[in-house]
């Protein structure tokens, strides 16, 4: 046999004066990267496993492990680095595409951290949260043109997802993530009086009591998808796509789709499940809407439709057409997205940020004078309280969560979530592993980070004088850029640090 | 009383209940390191990881209340004490072992201290005023201590 | 309600607390013969071989008594049971004590072989406290060289260790083919007589003893069925424990090989309860009534009594037979039926590496009795299927595997577990 090129990623290291012997590392890694080997009678490392997820790290009693990126030079080449030679190392070895999880790590600018917040000094007050009311309670939905009665306290509204704080768990499916994972987004998302998104794989039975929290999923695969499964779920999303690989379908091999995942998405037991990359009935703006039309009309107009899309060249124009065929929400998912398995080659290349494509779309919406009749939901990317409030000052009205939730839950961003073999329980289907998302420690971890955020926000919110997210959207004033060029000043329609 | 109950379902057979019980129960109870470097004897656990394909759990006694071990006991050094902890006085033990034929769930072991027998078995962590170290130290929750019958 | 035990061993000490478990305030009294603190009888080799010391030997502590308010008459001796009155009669102290309910846990008396009836200085009994004091005291006086022992079963064989680990020379006599007749098999036998030569003891197999030699000193010679003749400066006399009864009841009670007892301890006259070796109760693995003298056994018959004397009714799935003896180093367990080799038993056994012999006997895809020699650490789960009566049918093919445990259990027996 060939010998082959390809070196560790990762060095164990393990400190011998610490080391006990006890085999907690060997009995949690799914990957074997720690060996017992029987005649040393010692743990020994087998490196070219590691994926460097950390789980032996945390799980290590005396702290006798880290692991350290496998320093190996190439001759200094600006042009062929280490990563590219490797690749290709790889490639030649295998055959196939590359295969990568979670979102793009490329270091292409991140607009978040050029935006800075304004806040209140001398001549309008600040607000201090801990004294006075701060309102993040915010509504999805098409809101009317005009209030019939404008004097009548009550208007009748269209159906609206009312969200406690402008946070959703955006959609990771049963199949990519574990049950356990499910367990944890739609209790966490309940107690939290927020949604979480499904995803494409369907709801599965025992979580049937979260269903009036859940957004379900029509995607091209339409899997785990009926009428009463869209009565049941207390909002539907259209999947167009996904940030990470926009343009491309999913599959989930059949050796995930065990008893319970086949169940849930009404395929047979160990079949591929594979997401076609276009929907095949839809190749017009015309056939969106013949879609969304039938799925209100299956829910009798009582639930909310929205639209997910990646963000991509001329998203504000797709935008405006998703709302022009009746979408209640269009969720904007830039380049950043997470996901359980795309091509490297086009998740690291391919899409938009999502900080020019919610720019892009809500000043389209609003020349067109439509913003009203569709709500912006942005995805990818959003790590923290601070970009939340960035995102709805750019005129997003609220935000999705993927892998800050998955990190939440103990996700430690190997991106080797494909090999369906996550140490950490999230992105996997076998069952010792499933079991390491205890869901009420999951729920728990969720809630404790949405309400930590909460509150940044709310300390944000009144620093600049506001006392609720509404008085926020849009307001690009409150935002500034530093470090951008004219060009992304303009695009992202605000005014530069110090203007 | 209060019981350790395993949760299969949560288990993740990582083994650290077995890691701090032995600990706790060594000359060091504060370290797992010195407790594994420095004991003569390699520390001994009391609460046992069982696994399968299908599930795993950490295991003890379950200080039955009509406990064999205590009426097979040939000293009386196996009691239970006022808070209906079974307990085995190792100061009084002849190390006859009836107590590991009497146990119907094999948890009560015997380990060979340098030459010496001794029969060791769960004490929930009587002397310890939180819970027992096992269920202090379970990273997934999957030991939890709960009044009998309380549900989950 | 008052309550008088005669005995202080473990069943009369089960007793009590039976009774105190649900009866606070009624009057105990405790009667025996011996004149010692309850003890435990099984420690006697263990003391014998300075293992244990006279105060460890206690079966409860120093303040049992007074903690459950019994009335103790050590080193008084029933001499008659009046039903009719409900009285027992004690001597020397010439005194009769009424009873409403009178629970017998006299225990067993050693059975003396024909042949060594009669009084020679260095025989000695092996049975209880005061014949341990009195062998130790021998020892140190008389000085030894060599003892023989009669009866190679449980009390013969701890007789004999403790008497090699006060580097006495041992020899065995075995009226039967091989050690331990009453639990175990030929096979497992021959791991322990192999283990106990190593260690130095001399043994005789299917020889009884059939006439003695004496001298100055006693007995100094044994001369067996084929008239080998054994030289020996002192003789244990351990051939067996047979059930102690107490004086004659007025009216009688229905015995057989011990006092016929029902489910929940009774004897055949309403009032009177019996347990332990003098009690002949039902044996949970052979289905029938028949005497099981374990420690055990005494425990849970003595505390059912209790508790059905002071009036909780508490009925009694009977007792099951098993014995962990360390000997010498090399443990040996037992459960059950062990020697059965009827034709409806099928055994399943292991041997090895080195001295380890497993084996359970099986019937009816249920295990009936097991033999564990050398490695007995996974035996109390076999002993736990044996008392659940389980059915062993799903996982027969993974018994005795050195990774056997709960994960090969049905579902039922993990959760009782978790």
């Amino acid at each position: 046999m060939a010998i082959s090129l390809k070196l560790p990623e990762f060095l164990v290291v393990r400190d011998k004066e610490r080391c006990i012997e006890c085999q907690v590392c060997v009995n949690q890694c799914a990957n074997e990267a720690h060996i017992w080997d029987q005649d040393l009678e010692q743990v020994v490392s087998n490196d070219v496993a590691c994926v460097n997820c950390h789980r032996c790290v945390v799980y290590c009693p005396t702290r006798a492990l880290r692991i350290e990126e496998w320093k190996q030079d190439f001759k200094k080449n600006a042009n062929w680095d280490g990563i590219s030679i490797k690749q290709t190392y790889l490639q030649a070895e295998s055959g196939g595409t590359l295969l990568i999880g979670m979102g793009n790590d490329k270091a292409y600018p991140i607009y978040w951290d050029h935006l800075l917040l304004n806040a209140s000094q001398v001549t309008n007050p600040s607000i201090d949260p801990l004294r006075e009311p701060i309102e993040l309670r915010t509504y999805l939905g098409r809101k009317p043109d005009l209030l019939k009665n404008p004097s009548a306290f009550r208007e009748e509204l269209p159906p609206q997802l009312q969200l406690e704080v402008p946070v959703m768990f955006s959609a990771m499916s049963f199949g990519s993530v574990s049950l356990n994972t499910h367990r944890s987004l739609a209790a966490a998302a309940s107690e939290l009086g927020i949604y979480w998104n499904a995803g494409e794989g369907g709801l599965h039975e025992d979580l049937f009591s979260y269903s009036p929290k859940t957004i379900v999923q029509v995607a091209s695969g339409r899997f785990g998808i009926n009428a009463s499964m869209l009565k049941r779920a207390g909002g539907i999303e259209i999947k167009i796509g996904q940030g990470a690989k926009p343009g491309i379908g999913g599959h989930l091999p059949g050796e995930k789709v065990e008893e319970d995942v086949s169940r849930t998405r009404r395929i047979p037991y160990g079949s591929d499940a594979i997401s076609p990359a276009p929907h095949h009935d839809i190749y017009s703006i015309e056939d969106l809407r013949q879609l969304i039309y039938s799925l209100k009309e299956a829910t009798a107009y009582e639930r909310v439709v929205g639209v997910k899309v990646a963000a991509v060249h001329n998203i504000a124009a797709i935008a405006s057409g998703i709302a022009r065929a009746g979408a209640d929400i269009i969720v904007l998912d830039g380049f950043r997205g997470g996901t359980g398995a795309a091509p490297l080659r086009i998740r690291d290349n391919v899409g938009l940020p999502a900080e020019f494509a919610l720019a892009a779309v809500d000043q389209r919406l609003r020349e067109e004078g439509i913003r009203n009749e569709v709500s912006l939901v942005i995805a990818g990317g959003i790590r923290n309280s601070a970009d939340i409030i960035k995102a709805i000052a750019l005129g997003a009205d609220a935000i999705y969560i993927g892998t800050a939730a998955l990190i939440a839950l103990g996700c430690h961003m190997c991106q080797k979530c494909y090999t369906g073999k996550c140490n950490w329980g999230i992105a996997t289907q076998q069952p010792d592993l499933v079991r390491r998302v205890n869901p009420k420690i999951g729920r728990e971890r969720l809630v404790n980070l949405v309400r930590s955020w909460e509150h940044e926000m709310k300390e944000m919110l009144g620093g600049m004088g506001i006392n609720a997210i509404e008085s926020l959207r849009g307001n690009r004033l409150m935002l500034r850029g530093v470090g951008l060029n004219a060009k992304e000043l303009e695009i992202l329609g605000i005014k530069a640090a110090g203007e | 009383m209060k019981k350790v109950v395993a949760i299969k379902e949560y288990c993740v057979a990582c083994g650290l209940c077995e890691v701090y019980c032995a600990t706790v129960h060594s000359r060091y109870p504060d370290s797992v390191l010195k407790a594994f470097k420095l004991s003569p004897q390699k520390p001994v656990s009391r609460v046992f990881l069982e696994k399968s394909e299908q599930w795993s759990g950490g295991i003890q006694c379950r200080h039955c209340k009509d406990a064999p071990c205590i009426a097979a006991c040939i000293t009386g050094a196996m009691y239970r004490n006022r808070d209906g902890i079974v307990l085995l006085d190792e100061e009084r033990c002849v190390q006859c072992s009836t107590c590991v034929i009497a146990c119907p769930y094999g948890l009560i072991k015997e380990s060979d201290m340098g030459g010496r027998k001794v029969l060791l078995k769960c004490d929930l962590c009587y002397q310890l005023a939180e819970s027992p170290t096992c269920v202090t130290y379970c990273p997934n929750e999957a030991l939890i201590w709960v009044e009998e019958g309380e549900t989950l | 309600m008052n309550y008088v035990i005669i005995g202080n061993s473990t069943a009369a000490i089960a007793g009590v607390e039976g009774i105190r478990e649900v009866d606070s305030q009624g009057e105990i009294v405790l009667i025996s013969r011996e004149t010692h603190h309850t003890y435990s009888k099984p420690l006697i080799s263990y003391y014998l071989a300075g293992k244990v010391s006279r105060e460890n030997m206690d079966y409860r502590p120093a303040d049992f008594y007074a903690r459950n308010r019994v009335k103790t008459y050590l080193g008084q001796e029933v001499t008659s049971i009046n039903p009719e009155t409900k009285t027992v009669h004690l001597e020397p102290e010439d005194v009769d004590l009424s009873y409403e309910r009178l629970l017998i846990a006299t225990g067993g008396s050693p059975i003396v072989p024909p042949v060594f009836r009669g009084d020679y200085l260095n025989l000695h009994q092996f049975y209880c406290l005061d014949d341990v004091l009195n062998l130790s005291r021998s020892l140190e006086e008389e000085r030894p060289r060599k003892i023989a022992i009669i009866g190679g079963g449980l009390i013969g064989l701890k007789a004999a260790e403790s008497m090699v680990l006060r580097k006495q020379h041992v020899i065995v006599i075995e009226a039967g083919p091989y050690l331990l007749g009453s639990i175990m098999d030929r096979e497992g036998a021959a791991l322990v007589h192999e283990h106990l030569v190593e260690q130095g003891i001399e043994f005789y197999f299917s020889r009884p003893v059939i006439q003695l030699e004496t001298g100055a000193r006693g007995i100094e010679g044994l001369i067996l069925e084929d008239h080998t003749v054994v030289a020996c400066d002192m003789v244990l006399l351990a051939a067996g424990v047979r059930a102690a009864y107490p004086p004659t009841v007025a009216g009688g009670l229905k015995t057989d090989l011990g006092i016929l007892v029902d489910n929940y301890m009774q004897t055949s006259i309403p009032g009177i309860f019996a347990a332990g070796d003098v009690a002949q109760g039902f044996d949970m693995m052979a289905e029938v009534s028949r005497p099981v003298p374990i420690l055990s056994g005494a425990y849970r018959q003595g505390r059912i009594a209790g508790l059905n004397m002071a009036g909780q009714k508490k009925e009694s799935s009977g007792i099951m037979a098993f014995n962990s003896i360390p000997l010498l180093g090399l443990n040996i367990a037992t459960a059950g039926l062990s020697t059965e080799v009827g034709d409806d038993f099928t055994p399943l056994s292991k041997t090895g590496p080195g001295k380890i012999y497993q084996k359970l006997i099986l019937k009816e895809n249920r295990i009936h009795g097991l033999i564990f020699v050398g490695d007995i650490s996974r035996a109390g789960m076999y002993r736990g299927l044996m008392t659940k009566k389980a059915d062993i049918s799903s996982y027969r093919q993974h018994l005795l595997s050195s990774d056997f445990g709960l994960k090969y259990l049905p579902e039922e027996y993990i959760e009782e577990v978790l």
